[in-house]
């Protein structure tokens, strides 16, 4: 056994990885190597944390200016700005970008990189390789998505439905399938290292009833995208085949009505994924959320048990509600009866949440920071979006509101109202942390307000939409609409200019900010115990973690020190 | 990885929690590979539930002696792979490398008897995307195969359906096992440049872990399409 | 305490048990009973669809199945000395592979009595 400690010179964790600066004062993160082979080969979970907020950044703007061209083709009932095949491909894209290449990765791929080893006191991932190998499977996987874009786009919506998207489609079915399909396995390559991680690197101290929520809720979100992933996997290479074997002039598939096939089981396979990843979305920015209203309210968690406990529970019932997606789709009645009662179960754990969130607020010491505002914006916003996805688990109204803008405007409220903003409260909260300066608070607040009112403005026309049946999906629509989908659209423009307020002032940050000390919110983490931004190694000494946390009222971190703003 | 000492990489503290997390990590990806070929055995229950006679029908043409020899070139792959771990942990290199070598080439064998048989499948019309389906005669029938089902009121249709499955299921085994052969052919190259040394035995470990789910997973797939139709002991003789 | 010579998080193989590699060895005769068992059960399959089953064969092949994997998982896959960790891990796909077959089939299986 080598006892050879073998140190030379290099640049810090990259796929060569030697020590550098063994004494003395380490760099931060981004300063510790330059140039482009030190960021494309780095295995630190840091960088690779920023380079998914690059990506997840720019695929927001093309999955926002699809939204756009969208709504702006909405204003008029028969459809201002493009012809109806290319809206098709329009909300595909939309749905396709937006899901797979923004909200799955999302949290888990900045957040949960970047500060889940921190968070528990780690130098690293468990697999760092795998983690840069995580970010390349998700380029290439993106590569093939914007190849189909490019080469014409999917109209077959974002669900991919055959015997359409196999058979009769002519659109560019298997490259965006494909994409879907890579991207998948580097969601399963992430969820596999946070779990792996979560189990085996905790620092001494770190027991399982100490762990800050946002570890608990990334660690549900990897179960679900390490067990429910490949059965999407499944389903739509399955797919691939059926529509290829369309090529060769005799076309055989397993959905394909016309030899005896179900399109019915690509459904089931489909959204046994699918819907579990809604929960893949949503889980994380709910982890954000007990962060940050702890903090922001200078209070312990309410019933940090139960909502530790509860995410497991969203992660395992949101296994068995799929079919609530396919009541109409011709399923047996019985087992649609089965689905909407399992259904109804799955919001209670999500109730739990908020109740205790609610519980959190009251009597704390709140304060107003772009975080909280936020923050406090996704408690409304998903309370709304949550009890009006109850009107579509019950299985009655579900035949009226099934494929509606009700539907459309629920799934908003979740994932944007949701999770957008619970991703923007988090880029907020640990941006000083990631980047090691400091932007505008009067701008920051002013934005979130912004995007919420904007928000509020673009989604709530559209239950009155759906409730009186205008369908989904649709570019045309009765004149009697066009007032809410205007008013709809206008939100989108004030949405918009908050999304902007938002880019510039954290751009303007990166170059005039103030710097940032460790704790620039006073809080209570790992995370806050170290420089702003971190060294390579994330920790000088590997801590010994010693209270419970969120110990907001004993003035406590988790490594014994007080939590005051440094 | 970061700095290493031996087998250890700097981020983990001692070498059982490294061995520890890597086994771990392991078995969370059978677990992804377990729920990914579920996926296509749900699929495969149902259409056999509701074409069981379509099924059978298609299924007694499959070959099933290859089919036998080809879980026998597994099996047997498997215990290499077992005895190999032991090899590397007890330091002979030399039987080290002879099991990673023949784990090796019972796997390709196996890859090399399934392309004769997708071969033979083309000849015999049992591909159901080419122009020859079910146009050929076979061996102990008088009539081409889409004569034969009308007759036995068989449908086309139903049994192109069950070949998908064949092709797509062996199929899918087939890139993993072919994956898996890549990886023990990596390991054997470590081996001969004496880069495997004891203490790193785990990467042999996590490898058989990967190999042995491929082989579990052809001892469902096997019954479940060779065996699906009965057989008799003369079809064993070609 | 680290002394101030001393390089950080290299950890000091000195201070720690020195490591084992032969501590856990697979009995060679454990390895061989299970390819027998394993190798009988390939015969046993492929005997059961030639003895005139019929329908009820696929019991007998999937039994036959489960056995073999079983084993095969036991004892090559090191399920029998893995910790608690594993078991669940393998439990938690077993469990999720289990909902994929039984809420689908609950549909496919209930279709001819009505659907909406």
């Amino acid at each position: 056994m080598s006892t050879d400690y073998g140190h030379t010179a290099k640049s810090g964790a990259s796929l060569d990885h030697h020590d550098s600066h063994p004494h003395g004062h380490a760099p931060s993160y981004l300063h510790d190597g330059y140039g482009w082979r030190s960021w494309l080969f780095t295995v630190d979970h840091k960088r690779i944390g920023i380079m998914y907020l690059v990506m997840i950044l720019a695929f927001f703007l093309v999955g926002g200016v699809l939204a756009g061209l969208v709504r702006f083709n909405l204003v008029s009932p028969t459809g201002a700005l493009v012809d109806n095949d290319t809206y098709n491909k329009l909300f595909t894209a939309h749905g396709v970008v937006m899901l797979f290449f923004v909200l799955i990765p999302s949290i888990p791929g900045v957040m949960g990189n970047f500060f889940v080893p921190i968070m528990i006191g780690a130098k690293d991932m468990a697999f760092p390789k795998l983690n840069l190998a995580s970010w390349y499977v998700w380029m290439a996987g993106s590569g093939f998505a914007v190849w189909a874009i490019l080469a014409g786009g999917i109209d077959t919506g974002w669900t991919l439905y055959p015997p359409y998207s196999s058979r009769s489609s002519h659109s560019n079915v298997v490259p965006g399938a494909m994409g879907v399909f890579v991207a998948g396995f580097s969601s399963i390559m992430t969820g596999l290292n946070i779990i792996i991680t979560v189990h085996r690197m905790r620092a001494p101290g770190m027991t399982w009833g100490r762990l800050p929520l946002f570890i608990w809720a990334t660690y549900a979100t990897s179960l679900i995208q390490v067990l429910a992933t490949p059965v999407l996997a499944i389903a739509v290479f399955l797919l691939m085949i059926e529509t290829a074997t369309g090529w060769t002039g005799n076309p055989v598939g397993i959905f394909d009505p016309a030899i005896g096939g179900d399109p019915i089981l690509f459904q089931h396979l489909f959204w046994f994924y699918s819907h579990p990843a809604v929960y893949i979305m949503i889980l994380p920015g709910m982890g954000v959320i007990s962060e940050i209203l702890t903090c922001f309210s200078r209070k312990n968690i309410f019933g940090y048990q139960a909502i530790a406990w509860s995410s497991v529970g969203i992660a395992v019932v949101g296994f068995i509600v799929w079919a609530h997606h396919m009541f109409v789709a011709g399923i047996s009645y019985y087992a649609a009866l089965l689905f909407s009662l399992l259904s109804m179960l799955v919001a209670v754990p999500s109730a739990i949440k908020v109740f205790n969130w609610t519980s959190t607020l009251y009597r704390g010491s709140i304060t107003f920071q772009a975080p909280m505002v936020f923050a406090l914006g996704f408690m409304v916003l998903f309370t709304i979006g949550g009890v009006t996805g109850l009107f579509l688990a019950t299985l009655g109204t579900d035949i009226h509101l099934h494929d509606t803008y009700f539907v459309v405007a629920h799934f908003h409220f979740v994932m944007v109202g949701g999770m957008v903003l619970a991703f923007m409260a988090a880029l907020h909260f640990w941006w000083p942390k990631m980047t090691g300066v400091m932007y505008s608070d009067f701008w920051s607040r002013t934005a979130a307000i912004t995007i919420i009112i904007g928000y509020i403005l673009t989604f709530m026309p559209q239950f009155y939409l759906g409730y009186h049946g205008m369908p989904r999906r649709y570019p045309n629509y009765p004149p009697e609409f066009r007032v809410f989908n205007v008013l709809s659209t206008a939100g989108y423009t004030v949405q918009l200019a908050g999304f902007l307020m938002s880019a510039s002032y954290l751009l303007v940050s990166l170059f005039n900010g103030k710097k940032a000390g460790p704790n620039p919110w006073g809080a209570t983490g790992l995370e806050w115990a170290i420089p702003s931004p971190p060294i390579t190694h994330n920790f000088d000494k590997t801590p010994v973690v010693v209270a419970a946390p969120y110990e907001y009222s004993l003035n406590l971190t988790q490594t014994g020190e007080k939590a005051d703003v440094r | 990885m970061s700095a290493r000492v031996g087998a250890l990489c700097g981020h983990f503290e001692d070498i059982e929690q490294q061995r520890g997390a890597e086994r771990l990590g392991m078995w969370m990806f059978l677990a992804t590979e377990i729920l990914f070929f579920a996926g296509v055995f749900l699929a495969y229950t149902v259409y056999r539930l509701w074409y069981p006679k379509d099924f059978a029908a298609v299924s007694s043409l499959l070959n099933v002696t290859i089919a036998g020899i080809n879980s026998v070139f597994l099996l047997t792959s498997s215990m290499t792979i077992t005895f190999a771990i032991r090899a590397c942990q007890t330091g002979n290199n030399a039987a080290l490398r002879k099991l990673l070598l023949a784990t090796a080439l019972l796997g390709a064998a196996f890859m090399a008897l399934k392309a004769y048989e997708y071969a033979t499948d083309y000849h015999e019309g049992l591909v159901p995307w080419s122009n020859n389906f079910g146009h050929e005669t076979l061996h102990g029938h008088d009539k081409p195969m889409l004569d034969v089902w009308e007759h036995d009121g068989v449908s086309p249709d139903r049994v192109k359906i069950f070949l998908f499955f064949y092709y797509s299921m062996t199929g899918i085994h087939g890139i993993h096992l072919i994956i898996g052969i890549g990886v023990v052919l990596y390991l054997y190259v470590r081996a001969v440049r004496k880069t495997l040394t004891p203490d790193k035995y785990v990467a042999l470990e996590t490898t058989s872990l990967y190999w042995h789910l491929v082989d579990a997973i052809w001892l469902f797939i096997m019954p479940l399409l060779y065996l699906a139709g009965p057989h008799t002991v003369h079809q064993l003789g070609f | 305490m680290a002394e101030p010579e001393k390089i950080p998080y290299v950890p000091d193989y000195g201070k720690k048990e020195p490591d084992f590699p032969t501590k856990d060895l697979d009995p060679p005769g454990q390895i061989y009973m299970v390819f027998f068992v394993v190798l009988i059960g390939l015969f046993v399959t492929i005997g059961a669809s030639m003895a005139g089953l019929g329908d009820r064969a696929i019991y007998v092949h999937m039994l036959v199945s489960v056995i073999q994997v079983s084993f095969v998982a036991y004892y090559w896959m090191h399920l029998k000395k893995s910790d608690q960790m594993t078991w669940l891990t393998f439990g938690s796909a077993f469990f999720v592979m289990l909902v994929l077959f039984a809420l689908p089939l609950s549909d496919f299986l209930t279709r001819h009595r009505g659907g909406l």
